[in-house]
């Protein structure tokens, strides 16, 4: 499948891959297929700007589908459609 | 007289003037200027700190929440006193502030901040500062000085990483075109839930500062994009931000955060076992009338700043501008039930 990626406010992510947009093919339906499929492609510089060091997904990154939904770490197994457009983004909320 | 008060006035900026980016036109600047901070927490502390020794003319320090003992690892401004007495940040930040820099002009306002109020509290400001821990608030934040034209500076922190960015209304993006909506708060990091180390709330909160010194001396136009920093990992990066075309706040001027929601009550999860209920009540509630109300039901402490009340085993905080804090629940459903048991709708 193809996905739309946005890669928003996560510098070392945007370092790893060399931009914020691209256009990303693999195998797979879910948000958390497409996770490893970065992981996959990109390496330990990728896993490390996306998961904590305790391997697990960082939950300070939050996922949007097509600008609209949120997907929660809770609910990575939603399911993608070809096109869909996916941002990840880093948010911090306190003071 | 005057010339003396000037001759204090120059050698107590002295150091900051001789600094180029300020010199002695920045200082004068800087000492006409009024800044608003919404929230004096971790960030609001070192912002407020800063504000007030660097001689900026006035500021409103604006927060809800009262000292609590956990706030004492990073919020730099308050001590062991004000958590044992519960001061409201806001009376107790005015005052350690006023011993730093007794010529401060500080106004210390207890309120939640909300649609109806948001608007008259930023105006008049030439930079507005987010020392808040929410998203709700920013976006209040963001959709008044959009429409006041009123520059603000957004700061967050979370664990040991943090970030910030300055919003000029129709020069750089604003917070709606960066985050057009936010997830369920309850997948959001905080302090609370990730914990938070004081030198990344001391790095952005200095940050933020830095960035207010620009606007308010007029010397160096913002640079619209978002730095992002990681004490502990020692990273510190600047990501270039877009305006978006559809942008409800900026560009087609809806002001979402605005709209008013009558007759709506805001109950928020603030913190552990933490409800807290706000009413829109221009008139507000007049402490000691109520506190004679509650004194036969339970234990009831009253001071000028709020109500103390206890009844089986919650316990109620009131402020004079309707907003209550029930301790002892997180069920929304039981606070507002004792909301309108006690203190009525
Ligand atoms: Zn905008």
């Amino acid at each position: 499948m193809k996905v739309h990626l946005e890669i928003r406010l996560l510098p070392m992510l945007n370092k790893v891959i060399g931009k914020e947009e691209l256009e990303f093919d693999f195998t797979g339906t879910t948000v958390k297929e497409l996770i490893e499929a970065l992981i996959q492609k990109y390496g330990q510089k990728a896993k490390e700007a996306l998961t904590t060091r305790q391997g697990e997904f960082d939950t300070m990154i939050q996922i949007a589908l097509n600008r609209k939904v949120w997907i929660t770490a809770d609910k990575h197994d939603a399911p993608l459609n070809d096109g869909d457009i996916v941002t990840f983004m880093l948010l911090i909320g306190g003071g | 007289m005057m010339k003396e008060k000037n001759l204090r006035h120059l050698k107590r900026y002295s150091r900051q003037m001789l600094f180029s980016g300020i010199g002695p036109e920045g200082q004068e600047r800087l000492s006409m200027s009024r800044v608003t901070l919404i929230g004096c927490g971790g960030l609001g502390s070192v912002i407020a700190t800063s504000l007030v020794r660097a001689g900026v003319g006035k500021i409103k320090i604006v927060d809800r929440d009262f000292v609590e003992e956990e706030n004492l690892l990073h919020q730099i401004l308050y001590d062991e006193e004000d958590a044992r007495k519960h001061l409201p940040k806001a009376t107790a930040a005015r005052r350690k502030l006023l011993r730093m820099n007794s010529s401060a002009s500080l106004e210390a306002v207890v309120t939640d901040v909300h649609y109806g109020n948001i608007e008259e509290i930023v105006a008049g400001s030439h930079v507005v500062m987010d020392g808040t821990d929410n998203f709700e608030t920013r976006y209040l934040m963001n959709d008044a000085c959009v429409k006041g034209n009123i520059p603000w500076i957004y700061g967050a922190v979370a664990g040991s990483r943090g970030m910030c960015t300055t919003i000029v209304p129709g020069v750089t993006p604003c917070l709606r075109c960066i985050f057009p909506q936010i997830p369920p708060p309850e997948h959001l990091h905080t302090c609370d839930t990730s914990g938070v180390l004081l030198s990344i709330v001391q790095t952005v909160g200095s940050l933020q500062v830095s960035e207010c010194f620009k606007l308010l001396t007029g010397r160096q136009t913002p640079s619209g994009e978002l730095i992002y920093c990681d004490v502990w990992e020692g990273t510190c990066v600047g990501t270039k931000l877009q305006r978006q075309e559809d942008c409800a706040s900026c560009q087609k001027e809806e002001y979402p955060a605005l709209k008013a929601r009558e007759g709506a009550s805001v109950t928020a999860l603030c913190g552990r076992n933490t409800v807290m209920i706000t009413y829109y009540e221009p008139k507000g509630i007049h402490l000691e009338t109520l506190a004679k109300k509650l004194e036969p039901a339970g234990r009831t402490e009253v001071s000028p700043d709020m109500i103390m009340f206890h009844v089986d085993t919650y316990h109620l905080v009131i402020f004079p501008d309707g907003r209550v804090i029930v301790k002892g629940t997180e069920d929304p459903n039981v606070a507002r039930a004792l909301y309108s048991k006690y203190i009525g709708n």
